[in-house]
């Protein structure tokens, strides 16, 4: 592709040979059997217990990790990892998982496995959140916020070892959501020994920074802001990887991710620019792959902070941004308006009018009643990367900024990158934020507790810092009612709870796209959870 | 009328007519002088001869090729950009930004730098060499890299980007200034006002001051040159003069985001951008040849 | 000379003490803790923390702990990244030699292109070409870098596909990063295909280093042309023309080595012209080098790398300076003496 003036180049500085220039067609091994996904931003560390962001789930959990059990998005069932079987006892408190034997931890330079896979890296890898006690439990923060916001913290009493390959999970209630939670990418296996040796390294840290696990591929090394790489698991239990060399090139420019893809550097991107691919794409070199992600993309307002403490002024708010403009804008008309919390995918949806249509006059009135007569300066934090659920948030800031300076209220854009971004909100120093929601799962109240509770806004994943009684306990109502129309009826109540409250204004409900090149195949993109390339191939069209 | 003068006499034109003198003799200087004095005319009156806000944003009209183009409008000469805001309204809008604030920064430390380079100029010894010195190494670290930290201590900001490059280009006033002084000073002219007892100050201002104004001049147009691109540049990083500012090296950075499809975006902004210091930079070649020019025929 | 050369690094020696001095300010000039700025710990509460208040004398006097500072920066302790906790010291030494690469292809091709079309220019001096290279450069000289960077993008890498868009090489070449200049990485690496591996990184370089090249090269042109017509005037050219010599043998032994006087004054103020844009031109060709690095932490306000940086880039372009000056100095033993005589 870029051998030509390269020949030229060459041939004036008389460096090399000039053999290489002349067969175009053959790549080199590396190219052939490598693939290249420029991603979006930079991982917050390599174990997914950590954090929450979608960045991090895509670099690690699939490729460098396996978990007990996995969710078959098709067939909508749970299938065996590194759990081969499982049960539940004693009315659904206890679990016995029997585990898979031969499975091998990654040899690396760092970590030399002696033994393979057993019940004492499961209890390793659940006690490290789960017991305050483990000496790991503090390293790297000891926040653990899809834990904490899912409840699983509270709902497993322990994990206990029965033999070598046989577990007890042992729940403080029954709970129908337990292995849902389980098969999310959180729930990731980590190795007991490499653990042991760190500790007594005096390095626990590095258990996150230089990851061993028993996923499809090895990871090789980390350059901030530059490349990821990864190399095949030689010995993983399930078939081997078809590219031996997975590299994530760290892109977070959106335009030039998507011109990377057209000239080849990029082999896979992530949350591709649509209709400007199609209209670049006239040698249909690039193929796009779409899922239906349940997701969400608000606009929540620090509730902690004066003057949005007032449900007042966060109802003016709402009314003041004209929101058909943004999915016209934003998204390209390809994202849903959102009326509340709940995506029209989830069974427990049911249509209603919007609560806030656009309404500039209303929302100078409201500002008047709650005493802002001449509005007010605030600031929007608009996040530095793409999001399935928001394609360009420092765009939607400027669209929203021109909004409110209507109303009277002079909004500051802030934007810092992406890791700092997610520590600051969590300190909770924003006064609003363009952000939003991924699910893990399909349950409904995954759209509620973890981005709104109480618990979230202890484990600081609560961006609105609302901490609501009544709202908490309209949700512990829901989770525990089985009657399905019952409970629909009392997530619509808890829908016009929050919009009445507005803690956050819901904007747009989307899709998750992924474009790669046309030679390029089966790379996963499942609906709830991140990307895996443990099946992606490169066609080659070399007769074999 | 009758010629009064009855000698003859030649006044040898002041430096600064001796220098207007030189750039009307020249006619890319001319060409560019009517350019940059135009810009200038154009940032005044923007508020007045742009068709639009800045900020307000046509939802319809999102991405709108230029007027030329098939699918253009002759009410969007320049076409619009991804919100929808007229893009010859915001480069007109934002030449404040880009041109005047640099005006402003370029003129504030030429004050302050004149001050100080003059007056150690007229000091003598050891002072003056430590800080020529000094000087020297503080000039070569680039003034961008200077501005970057001023903006780290700072925060991104218009007003500390005004303060991060006034102070940047102080040290390059008072090291011109300082040398030029430095060479007048022990000139014949100088001594002989001295010997008539000439005070201090009027030696600096009326004796000294009028025969380096070339100088000052060649520095100010380098300087503002150096302003304006170190304001776009810093506005390019996103560490400059913040959304939804129109100033150009901003608008650059935001352009990129939809380059392919619609270079118009780029287009505009780099070329004010282009012109505006080009005009600046050929104006400050012919500054320097009216110098050497001078040098050479003393 | 051996004077001189003392005084130069007594000099180099005294700015490069008061950089430190800079640096060590900038820690209290930051916003927040001046110790975590300088050590990357933000855990007040932790046992590092209370070991870093001992090791950099945080318990007493500011002297202390300034001298604190110098011992740690001199032993390469430079503290931990804030956003990454790794440590920045070890960070910075590929990122060096990135930037470095960089910077010397961009340099020598400058050097390469400027001085033959500055000599061509003043020996045509006022014909046509003369004025197309001169307002070639002034119009070069006056392009954004920022800009033309894109327009090259746009033109080569994305219409024409004569180079790839960013990096360094194609990042699935395995090369082991040894001194981070990739060119001298693949030379010294020992895997199966080096050549395509070296054409690879060659199709990145040149468009970074092109753009690089430009304004230092436009400057070039202008200063080596104005020296020629300077030199050209002298009387011994006259004399030796007077004499007989053939023009070839006036302008290779006469002309040139006196008219490189200037140029090679000026090549540290081009340097430092370089390092300015090798700033931006890093973070837009995503090189992973110094300035890239330096952006970046300015966004993340990652103070430890920030100041690391600056007193990288800064003492570097200091280095150049006064070598460029003592190479001065020796090549054209009158300046010796005029800085001597006067300051």
């Amino acid at each position: 592709m870029f051998l030509k003036p390269v020949c030229l180049l060459t041939a004036v500085t008389s460096v090399l040979i000039l053999s290489a220039c002349n067969d175009n067609n053959q790549l080199p091994a590396p190219l052939s059997e490598g693939l290249v996904y420029c991603s979006e931003g930079n991982p917050e560390s390599f174990n997914p217990q950590l954090g929450t962001s979608g960045t991090t789930v895509d670099a690690t959990s699939a490729q460098l990790y396996d978990r007990l059990i996995d969710y078959d998005a098709e067939q909508q069932q749970f299938i065996p990892a590194l759990a081969t079987q499982w049960q539940a006892f004693d009315q659904g408190t206890r679990y016995r998982f029997k585990l898979r034997q031969q499975v091998a931890f990654h040899q690396t330079a760092w970590f030399q496995p002696s033994r393979p896979f057993n019940a004492d890296d499961v209890l390793f890898s659940f006690n490290r959140w789960l017991n305050e006690q483990h000496p790991y439990h503090d390293v790297g923060g000891g926040r653990y916020p899809f834990f904490r916001s899912s409840g699983l913290m509270r709902l497993i009493k322990r994990v206990e070892r029965v033999d070598d390959h046989t577990v007890d999970f042992w729940l403080n209630q029954a709970d129908s959501s337990f292995l849902a939670n389980l098969a999310t990418d959180f729930n990731v296996i980590l190795a007991a020994e490499y653990g042991a040796q760190l500790l007594a390294q005096g390095t626990p840290s590095d258990i996150d920074r230089l990851p061993i696990g028993t996923g499809p591929f090895v990871f090789d090394e980390f350059r901030k802001d530059f490349v990821i790489r990864y190399r095949n698991h030689p010995d993983y239990w399930r078939s081997q990887p078809h590219i031996t060399q997975l590299v994530y090139v760290i892109t977070p420019n959106a335009n030039k991710r998507m011109l990377k893809l057209l000239t080849g550097e990029c082999d896979v991107i992530p949350y591709p620019l649509i209709d400007e691919l199609a209209q670049l794409d006239t040698q249909a070199e690039i193929e796009v792959a779409s899922a239906v992600n349940p997701s969400l993309s608000f606009w929540a307002f620090n509730t902690k902070r004066p003057p949005f403490d007032n449900p007042l002024v966060r109802q003016a708010l709402a009314h003041a941004i004209n929101r058909p403009a943004i999915i016209q804008n934003i998204y390209g008309g390809k994202a849903r308006l959102a009326s509340g919390m709940l995506p029209e995918t989830s069974w427990a949806y049911s249509a209603e009018p919007q609560a806030y249509p656009y309404d500039p006059a209303k929302a100078i009135e409201l500002l008047q009643q709650a005493g802002y007569p001449n509005g007010f300066s605030m600031n929007i934090w608009a996040m530095p990367v793409q999001r399935a659920y928001n394609p360009n948030a420092q765009r939607m800031s400027e669209l929203m900024q021109a909004d409110l300076a209507r109303i009277g209220v002079q909004a500051d854009i802030i934007s810092y990158e992406w890791n700092t971004f997610r520590q600051r909100l969590a300190r909770g120093e924003h006064d609003s934020v363009l952000i939003g929601w991924v699910a893990d799962n399909a349950d409904p109240d995954n759209f509620f507790r973890p981005i709104l509770s109480c618990a979230a806004t202890r484990s600081g994943n609560n961006r609105t810092q609302w901490c609501d009684p009544e709202f908490d306990q309209l949700l512990v109502e829901a989770i525990t009612e089985t009657e399905p129309q019952q409970r629909k009826q009392l997530y619509q109540q808890i829908e016009n709870y929050v919009m009445q409250q507005a803690p956050l204004v819901p904007i747009a409900n989307s899709l998750r796209f992924q474009a790669h090149r046309a030679d390029i195949q089966g790379v996963e993109l499942p609906p709830y959870g991140g990307l895996s390339f443990r099946k992606a191939r490169r066609l080659t069209d070399a007769p074999l | 009328m009758p010629n009064t003068s009855i000698y003859y006499q030649h006044r040898e034109p002041s430096p600064l007519r001796q220098l207007w003198l030189h750039i009307t003799a020249n006619p890319f200087a001319m060409v560019a002088f009517y350019i940059f004095a135009g810009i200038m005319v154009l940032m005044v009156l923007s508020p007045l001869v742009s068709p639009f806000s800045s900020e307000t944003q046509f939802s319809d009209h999102v991405l709108q090729p230029p007027a030329w183009h098939a699918e253009g409008q002759i009410r969007f000469l320049f076409g619009t950009d991804d919100l929808g805001r007229d893009l010859l309204s915001r480069v007109l809008h934002g030449s404040v930004y880009s041109l005047g604030y640099p005006l402003l920064a370029t003129l504030l430390a030429a004050v302050i730098g004149i001050s100080i380079g003059a007056w150690a100029g007229m000091s003598q010894g050891v002072q003056s060499s430590t800080l020529n010195h000094l000087l020297d190494v503080l000039l070569s670290i680039p003034s961008l890299l200077l501005a970057l930290v001023i903006i780290a201590i700072l925060g991104p900001a218009l007003h500390n980007v005004m303060i991060a490059i006034t102070l940047v280009l102080i040290p390059q006033f008072i090291h011109s200034v300082h040398n030029a002084f430095y060479e007048e000073r022990n000139k014949e002219y100088v001594v002989a006002s001295k010997l008539n007892g000439c005070t201090r100050w009027y030696l600096l201002t009326r004796v000294i001051f009028p025969n380096i104004t070339s100088v000052v001049v060649m520095q100010i147009t380098f300087a503002l040159s150096t302003a304006i691109l170190d304001i776009a540049a810093l506005g390019f990083l996103g560490l400059g003069v913040q959304a939804p500012a129109p100033e150009w090296g901003t608008m650059l950075a935001r352009s990129l985001d939809q380059v392919y499809l619609s270079p118009w975006t780029m287009v505009l902004p780099g070329l004010a951008l282009f012109l505006t210091v080009l005009s600046i930079n050929v104006l400050g070649d012919s500054v320097r040849a009216a110098i050497q020019e001078r040098i050479r025929n003393s | 000379m051996l004077r001189y050369s003392l005084r130069r690094l007594i000099l180099f020696i005294i700015t490069l003490w008061l950089l430190s001095l800079f640096v060590f300010a900038l820690n209290y000039w930051f916003p927040g803790d001046p110790l975590t700025n300088m050590t990357g710990i933000r855990d007040q509460s932790s046992y590092a923390y209370q070991q870093a208040v001992d090791a950099r004398g945080f318990d007493s006097g500011i002297l202390q702990q300034y001298v604190g500072f110098i011992d740690h920066l001199l032993a390469g302790q430079w503290g931990n990244s804030l956003a990454s906790q790794t440590d920045v010291f070890a960070q910075l030494q590929p990122l060096f030699g990135a930037t470095l690469e960089l910077g010397l292809l961009a340099m020598a091709l400058a050097l390469l292109l400027g001085l033959p079309l500055g000599i061509y220019a003043a020996l045509q001096q006022r014909g046509p070409l003369d004025r197309v290279i001169m307002g070639l450069s002034l119009s070069t000289y006056s392009i954004p870098v920022f800009w033309l960077a894109q327009l090259f993008i746009l033109l080569f890498a994305v219409k024409l596909g004569w180079s790839p868009i960013s990096g360094q090489i194609n990042p699935l070449y395995n090369i082991e990063l040894q001194s981070g200049s990739i060119l001298w990485d693949i030379w010294r690496s020992d895997m199966p295909y080096r050549p395509a591996a070296f054409i690879d990184a060659l199709a990145h370089l040149w468009l970074p280093v092109l753009v690089l090249s430009l304004m230092p090269m436009t400057m070039l042109i202008r200063i080596m042309r104005n020296a020629m017509l300077d030199v050209l005037q002298q009387n011994y050219i006259k004399a030796a023309r007077a004499r007989g010599l053939a023009d070839s043998r006036i302008l290779f032994r006469h002309i040139i080595p006196n008219a490189l006087q200037p140029v090679v004054r000026q090549l540290g103020l081009q340097f430092s012209v370089l390092m300015t844009n090798i700033i931006i031109t890093e973070v837009i060709f995503n090189w992973p080098g110094l300035g890239s690095w330096l952006v970046k932490s300015i966004y993340e306000r990652d103070y430890p790398v920030m100041q690391a940086g600056i007193l990288v880039l800064a003492s570097l372009i200091l280095l150049v300076n006064v070598l460029v000056e003592l190479l001065h100095a020796w090549r054209y033993p009158q300046v010796r003496k005029e800085q001597h005589a006067e300051h």
